[in-house]
């Protein structure tokens, strides 16, 4: 095989034009669509981070807020057993009371019946011993003894006076 | 049963003497007295009851048992 120096240098010429409107024509409109893909990319990953970063903001947000939820839930909670305790106490202090008032009561209403009974019953013994007395003194005295007692009583009348 | 002012009322359940009468009236040691005047009551049960111008000395066994009453009660 015999090598054609002016076949090479044509064959270099050629290539170097090829090469030429291939660099100008076709390398250039690649590495853009290159650079615009990439650009785009990037712009997506960028995108991408922005978002997963919101998200993971918005999760720890809804865990901040669920957190604060339930502490609230659990102070609520916490008063609301607070405040039953307190009035479950008032009520059984209120109903003690109550009690304790109405059997005070019920005692001073049994003492006052007693209190009156023993005196209705002394009132009528007393009327029974003065009665008696009356009907014995009323029939049993006789003249005698009446002039007996009137003499006596002439004594007392020396220390007293009318006057 | 009024009696006049200067009348000594004496209330009794038998009817006193004169003398008792006499004897009552000196007690009282009261000159103004002008006449006694006796009552004869069988309520008062036993003794007698003086009464002069309003005033009272009840030596009754009737009031006695009263008073006794209103101890008792």
């Amino acid at each position: 095989m015999d090598i054609s120096f002016p076949a090479i240098i044509f064959q270099a010429i050629n290539f170097g034009v090829v090469a030429f409107v291939i660099w100008k024509f076709l390398l250039g409109p690649i590495q853009k669509v290159l650079e615009e893909r990439s650009a785009r990319v990037e712009q997506g990953v960028k995108a991408a981070e922005a978002n997963l970063k919101k998200e993971q903001e918005m999760d720890k947000r809804v865990k901040q807020e669920l957190q604060a939820s339930r502490d609230e839930a659990r102070e609520v909670i916490a008063e609301s057993k607070k405040q039953a305790e307190k009035e479950a106490t008032a009520i059984l202090e209120k109903a003690r009371q109550q009690a304790k008032k109405s059997l005070e009561g019920e005692q001073r209403a049994f003492e006052a019946k007693m209190h009156k009974e023993a005196k209705d019953l002394e009132n009528k013994m007393a009327d029974l011993v003065t009665q008696a007395t009356k009907q014995v003194l009323a029939g049993s005295l006789t003249d005698a003894e009446q002039k007996k007692i009137i003499d006596s009583q002439l004594k007392q009348l020396k220390g007293m006076s009318l006057a | 049963m009024n009696t006049p002012h200067n009348t000594l009322l004496v209330e009794s359940v038998i009817p006193l003497t004169k003398d008792q009468l006499e004897q009552i009236k000196a007690l009282t040691r009261d000159k103004t007295i002008s006449q006694v005047e006796n009552r004869v009551m069988p309520d008062l049960i036993g003794g007698m009851r003086l009464s002069l111008r309003g005033k009272v000395i009840d030596l009754s066994l009737k009031s006695r048992i009263i008073n006794l009453r209103a101890k008792l009660a």
